[in-house]
């Protein structure tokens, strides 16, 4: 209950107040934690810069209808 | 017949700060009558072309317009995308007319994914020499 209404405030934060909160967490952090933070950190960057862009399993023939129907699929 | 084209893998620090140099490329991108010049990231892995969203909004389109294209899901999930059919162009080839999933997201770059791009265009990419190599496919 404690963690869902910290999670709702910190989420009502800008993002200056977000950097803000970081900063406090991570000033005590140990050279191992600020490098795991820092890992992870990157990771987050890493897959917010190009999410896996799939077709649905189940729409695929739909999709190549498609495209096929807008002759898309030749030059 | 059209000449291939190469180009060299750039960084772009734009979306990712590393030092990983990646194969985008510089197109143009043309709707109706406005047009971008922008680069666009070459990614085999990924089933469609995709288009941020200010990019979409700077070529006129109208997000409430738009068709949705419900076919498509990100990493996490359902991915709400609009579908966006647009003229690229890359040197001196002609227009070639790319489905794009147009996407709510900001922070992703313009994608050239498998369907239907990779249809149009044979590519050998070189990471050695970091190097990207295009050629129409041929229709004869």
């Amino acid at each position: 209950m404690i963690a869902s209404k910290l999670r709702e405030e910190l989420l009502a934060l800008d993002h200056d107040q977000k950097l803000a909160v970081v900063a406090l967490l991570t000033d005590g952090l140990t050279k191992e934690q600020d490098e795991e933070w820092e890992r992870l950190s990157q990771s987050q960057r890493e897959f917010k810069f190009i999410p896996p862009i799939r077709i649905k399993p189940k729409a695929s023939a739909e999709f190549l209808r498609m495209l096929e129907e807008e002759s898309l699929l030749n030059g | 017949m059209a000449e291939s084209l190469s180009f060299p893998y750039i960084l772009s620090t734009e979306y990712v700060d590393d030092q990983l140099a990646r194969p985008f490329i510089p197109v143009s991108i043309r709707y109706h009558r406005n047009s971008i010049d922008t680069s666009a990231m070459l990614d085999s892995g990924a089933d469609t072309s995709i288009l941020p969203y200010a990019m979409g909004l700077a070529l006129g389109a109208d997000w409430s317009r738009q068709p949705d294209l419900w076919h498509l899901e990100g990493f996490g999930g359902e991915l709400e995308t609009k579908k966006l059919v647009a003229d690229l162009v890359i040197g001196s080839w002609h227009p070639l007319r790319i489905l794009f999933g147009w996407t709510r997201a900001n922070d992703v770059p313009v994608v050239l994914g498998q369907l239907n791009f990779f249809y149009l265009v044979d590519i050998c990419f070189y990471r050695s020499r970091e190097l990207v190599q295009l050629s129409l496919v041929s229709t004869e």
